[in-house]
Parts: C-alpha cells; structure tokens; sequence
C-alpha cells in the first residue's frame, strides 16, 4: 500500500479529519484515482474501526470522530466519484415514524453508516409514511431505515411497508427496522428485511444489502 | 475569574456517628481498659506494661488513659507500602481504602475446574495470580490455608506461592512466632536484605487477639516480632455481637476499640513508633444456626463506626468486605459483595480484606475475587463522584447543540467520556439477541472463564531466579526445622 494511502487509513482511525482531508487531496493531486482512495485508504481505515468497535477498544465518540474523519476526506472524493461513475458504497434513507419524536438511535445509525461510506438522507423524527414513499421514489436509496421508541409508534413502521407496497415500490429498497422495543420477529412479522439490534450492525446489515460487507 | 473556597469535587462518604457518639465511645473504651483490664499471660509484655505504669494483678493489665494516650502520640498516622519490586503502592492513611483477598480458609473453590476442595498450596498461587492480574485488587493475602502440607510449615510455603505469583503488597497472618521470622527472613531475601524490607515494607502482619479482651502469649509473641522490625501490622480480634463481644453494635465497637487500643499499646511499648493498625473484625454469630456470618449488614455498620474512633485517633483502619455467606457464585453472593464493598468505601476504611471469601469464611475462590474486582470498579466510580466546575456544567455545551440535538459528536464527549463513564467489564449490558448469541451465559459463567483465561494468559512479572531458588532453600529449611 502505499504511503499517502496508508496515512489516510490512519488519520481515520485516529479521528484526525483535518489529516484525512490533506492526505486526500494529496492523494488526488499526485493523480490517485477517487476510488482507488476510497477503497484502499478511506474505507480501510473504517473497517479498522469497525472492528476495533467490536471488540470493545474502541467507542461510540471515537467511531463518530473517525466517521467524521472518514467524511472530510469523502467530501473531497464524492464529486469525482460521481463524474467518473464510480458508485459510492450506496444510499441509506433513514427516519424515525410516525408519531415517534426520538432520533438519537436513529441519528446514531446515521453517521454509522456514513462511517460506512453511504450517502444518508435523514427525514429526522415523525415521519409521515407518504413521506418515506415520496422519498424512496425520488432519492432512490438502496437501504431505507426506519426507528421508533415505543411499542405505541412501532405499528407505523407496518403502515409504511403498507404504503410503499401500494405505491409499488416495495422491491426497490431494503427495509432495515430497529428501536428499542423491535426484535426480528416484529420485522418478521411486519415484512421488513432485517432488524438491527444496535446501529453498528444496522450499519453492517446496509453494507451485507448492497453487497459491500 | 476567582471564586473562593469552591469544592470542586465532593467525593461521595457516609458517617455513621456524631461528634459526641465517637467521644463518648472513645471514653467508654477508656473505661474498659482501665476499669476491666485485658488478660494477658506474656512475661515480657507483663514487665514492659507494669514498667509503664500499668496495674498487673495475676493475669490482668489494666491501662489508666495516660499511657494509652502516650501510646497513641507514639504510633505513626500512616504506612506507606512497597509492592514486591520495591515500588511505592499503598499510603495508608486518612479515608483512601484498598481492597484485598481473603485469607485461611481451609477449603478453595478451585480456580482451573471450579470445584470445592481442601485449601493446597498450589490454590495460593493460583489465587494470588489471579489477584495480580486484577486492576481494583490492590494487596493480597494468602487465599486460603493448606491442607497439604505440614500446618506449622504452611506459612512458608504459602508467603513462598504468593511472592512467586504476584508483585502485590501482601498480608500474612503466621500461624506461629517462629513461622513469622521465617517468612521474615524469606521477605528480607526477596527485598534484598533485612533493612531494605525494613525500608520499604512489602507485607504487613496480621496477629489475632481473641475476644473479649484476651491476649495469647503467642499473639503477643508475633505482635513483637513485627514491632522489633517496623513491619507493620494489623491486630485483628473478632467481635461477634452477643457472643463475643455486647450484643449491640454500640458495645461491640466500644470492646473492638479497647482490644485495639491494648495491642497498640503493646506494639509501642515494645518499639515506640512501630506502625500498628487501630483495627478489628466484625464478625455476626448467627442465633439460629450458631455459625458466624462474613456479610451481613451488621458487619459494616461496626467496622464503619469502629474505623470513625480510629479515623478520630489519626490510625489506620481494618476492614472485611467482598465476602459471601453463599456456597455458590449467585445472586446472594453478588448482593453480598457489592453491598460489603461499597458500604466500606464509603465509611475510607484503609485495608479491606476478605474479597473472595465464600461459605462464612470457609471457602476462598478466585471466582468470587474477579466478581469483587468489578465491584469494586462500580464502587470507586460511584465514591469518586464528579467535580462540578465551567468544564463540566457544560454550558456552552449545551448552548452549542441546542433543543433537540445530540452530544454524541461533541469534542466535549470525546474528551470525557473515558473519565466519566465507567465501564464494566463482565456486566452484561448488550442486548438480549447478542447476549444469547455470545452463548446465554450469566454472571457466574462469564467469570468462569475469565478466571481460568487469567490463569492460562496472565504474566505475572517473576523474581529473579537466585531469589526463587533462595526462597526454595529457605522454606526447605525453615519445615526441617517447624517440624522438629
């Protein structure tokens, strides 16, 4: 691997974003490929993280730092990915439903999976079912990901699965589901494609859908 | 800015007497040692006590408050103690508390298979190597007494196992005066020679006088051994209310101050200025079953209250806490544990042994001793407390992220998240689905195998190889000569 590739692993791993952007356009301005950096610098450094996480020497507001490290270099990437068609890891489209207000699980999935390397678009909390339809018609996300709190709330997750079946969208998106009070016998129940536990493996479960774990 | 006599942090204690309850404690001891005296048959110490002014009439001491007082001013208001290697551990002194093994038992629950059996050597050092490994276990005693060696000899080969297995401060009971110069003499070879064990204590020794008030010639033997030394030591009588000592806690406390006062009278006499604990057991004689209890709430109530009079002399102080009544690894002997634990730390006794007993003090486990670590871990988080400054009332914090956002991504978090959450590290606190996915296992399963993971991957730093092979040809010694 080389030099300014390794540096950009470790300066994700190490939460330094300030060090990450400047490998990174190091990397670009010596000609490295956009993907070649994501693949065998950004990325890397992440899965580092991940398992690193897993094992439990390493925490929530550490990954989050290098997720944020992971992104000031993307930032730099993304529109060069997009022109040479290179596709990113893939887009996550996320909410909390109907009816629920809390989002701190469901944010925490979010920057998880642009640690990942996925393109999130967050509809924040409440969220109407036409809203998630509209949305996975327009956004077009490979992974939608619902939360909720209550066993009072969960129900809406149903009622959206509902929705984007009418709408005949149903197979165009996986459906992820978590929360406090879900398990996989809900999702089972309610037709979605997986449950996460916690938003590490709800970030595993996006990548496990698009083929990238 | 300046803001004058601010606390910053508060650290989190109970007391449990008043002001006027030590005074009229201390007095009532007092009282005890002049009015009832301590029976007490060792010429030696007969012929220091009455040469200090005390009254002897056949086989009782009686101590006016003067020479006691005296004896007080004499003894130092801290220890300061050396690990193994000759490092700076333990300052014993004030409300800082440090948590140790328990100790004698004639049975061990076995580290390696978990089964109960008669105490061998070889368990000492598996305890003790499994303490070395653990970070909230400061000191160690040896975790049992052996059954598979001569008993006069077992010092020896228990002060030998221990030393091998953990660079730890240790706390050693001998089972007799010649037994206790030879480990002496085994500790000397360890720390170099006799003044650099004399200069930097590694052990502390722990001699038992009996309750009520009764001073065997053999105790007292022991007391001076270590007194002639400047080894530290840690007299340790039993109060068992309504047995051994008042049935009220108040009168137990009152006796436990007396018998501690004597010994410490003892030890100053013999060298003035040798260090010497203010301390005691509490021990509860179970009225339907006649056993004595390791852990019952009464226990740390007494030692609580008996440590506040010593805390008000300036001595250091005894505890017992981490012990268990249960025969298995369950929810008794977690309530037990933690309860003991914290109860203690609250009260800053200094040394707190017994984490690890099981069975009323029947059975040591190393089981029991890794529970107690993560006891001990949620205790000194609860105690330390937090401090309360600009930092961390986190105004600006709060101002920056607003209604409705989060703190998962601030530098604040970040930077303190380590220092402010502790994390356990047997607790099960993973969802259920990953719980049962790692293989369903409780509390008693999960410390199962983190003692024999210890036991099989834990490096404990060893002596130099001239040192083990003298301690060797010591014990050798020592046993032809208990023996005879």
């Amino acid at each position: 691997m080389s030099d300014v590739l390794s540096s950009i692993s470790t300066a994700v791993i190490e939460g330094n974003a300030d060090g990450s952007a400047k490998f990174t356009q190091e990397a670009l301005d010596g000609g490295m490929e956009a993907s070649e950096i994501l693949d065998k610098g950004l990325m890397p450094g992440m899965d580092h993280v991940g398992v690193e996480f897993k094992a439990g020497n390493m925490f929530v507001p550490e990954v989050l730092r290098s997720a944020r490290a992971m992104q000031a270099g993307m930032d730099l990437i993304k529109p060069l990915l997009a022109e040479s068609g290179a596709s990113m890891t893939g887009k996550v489209l996320l909410g909390t439903v109907k009816g629920d207000l809390h989002d701190i699980g469901k944010n925490l999935v979010g920057m998880m999976c642009e640690g990942a390397g996925f393109e999130v678009k967050d509809l924040g909390k409440n969220v109407e079912p036409e809203a998630f339809v509209n949305e996975v018609k327009e956004y077009k996300p490979d992974v939608l990901g619902m939360s909720a709190l209550l066993t009072t709330t969960m129900r809406a997750m149903e009622h959206t699965i509902k929705a984007l079946e009418e709408a005949g969208l149903r197979d165009q998106v996986k459906i992820m589901i978590g929360g406090a009070p879900v398990t996989q016998s809900f999702a089972d129940q309610i037709g979605a494609d997986a449950y996460a536990s916690n938003a590490a493996s709800a970030a595993e479960m996006a990548k496990k859908f698009v083929g990238k774990a | 800015m300046i803001q004058p006599s601010f606390v910053e942090n508060r650290s989190v204690f109970f007391r449990v007497l008043s002001d006027d309850q030590i005074w009229e404690i201390k007095r009532a001891a007092f009282d005890v040692l002049e009015k009832v005296g301590c029976e007490l048959l060792h010429e030696g110490a007969l012929q220091l006590l009455k040469e200090a002014g005390a009254v002897v009439r056949d086989n009782r001491v009686k101590l006016p408050q003067y020479i006691v007082e005296e004896c007080i001013r004499t003894a130092p208001k801290g220890i300061t103690i050396y690990d193994r290697d000759g490092r700076r551990a333990m300052e014993i002194e004030g409300r800082k508390s440090y948590y140790g093994t328990s100790t004698a038992s004639p049975n061990t629950k076995d580290a390696l298979t978990g089964e109960i059996h008669e105490t061998r050597v070889a368990d000492i050092g598996l305890g003790a190597k499994v303490a070395d490994a653990l970070p909230n276990i400061d000191w160690v005693m040896p975790m049992g007494s052996s059954q598979d060696v001569p008993p006069l000899a077992a010092d020896i080969y228990e002060f030998e196992a221990v030393v091998n297995n953990t660079t730890k401060p240790m706390v050693f009971i001998g089972y007799s005066p010649r037994g206790v110069e030879l480990v002496l003499e085994m500790a000397a070879e360890v720390a170099g020679g006799l003044d650099k064990l004399m200069e930097r204590p590694f052990l502390l020794l722990y001699p038992e006088p009996i309750s009520p008030l009764v001073f065997p010639d053999e105790v007292v033997e022991r007391m001076f051994i270590a007194a002639d030394l400047g080894i530290p030591q840690i007299p340790g009588p039993t109060a068992q209310p309504g047995a051994t000592s008042p049935i009220t806690i108040a009168g137990s406390v009152v006796q436990a101050i007396a018998e501690g006062l004597m010994s410490l009278v003892l030890v100053q006499l013999r060298m003035p200025g040798a260090p010497c604990f203010l301390s005691t057991n509490v021990g509860v004689f179970d009225m339907s079953t006649t056993k004595m209890c390791m852990a019952a709430p009464e226990t740390s109530l007494g030692l609580a209250a008996q440590a506040e009079v010593a805390q008000s002399f300036g001595l250091p102080t005894w505890g017992l806490a981490g012990a268990t009544d249960s025969k298995t690894l369950d929810a008794q002997a977690g309530i037990e544990s933690a309860f003991s634990i914290l109860a203690q730390g609250l009260a800053g006794l200094n040394l707190i042994h017994d984490v690890g007993y099981m069975d009323m003090g029947m059975i040591c486990s190393a089981d029991m001793l890794v529970m107690g670590n993560e006891a001990i871990g949620m205790a000194k988080r609860f105690i330390r407390s937090f401090e309360v400054n600009t930092r961390t009332l986190a105004r600006s914090v709060i101002e920056q992220v607003g209604p409705g956002g989060h703190f998962l991504q601030e530098d604040h978090t970040y930077d303190l998240f380590r220092e402010e959450l502790w994390r356990p590290t047997l607790l099960a606190r993973q969802g259920y689905d990953d719980w049962e996915q790692a293989g369903a296992k409780d509390m008693a399963q999960r410390i199962r195998e983190r003692v024999v993971e210890i036991i099989e991957s834990h490096q404990v730093s060893p002596l130099p190889d001239k040192t083990v092979a003298a301690l060797a040809k010591l014990r050798q010694k020592g046993e032809e000569e208990l023996n005879n």
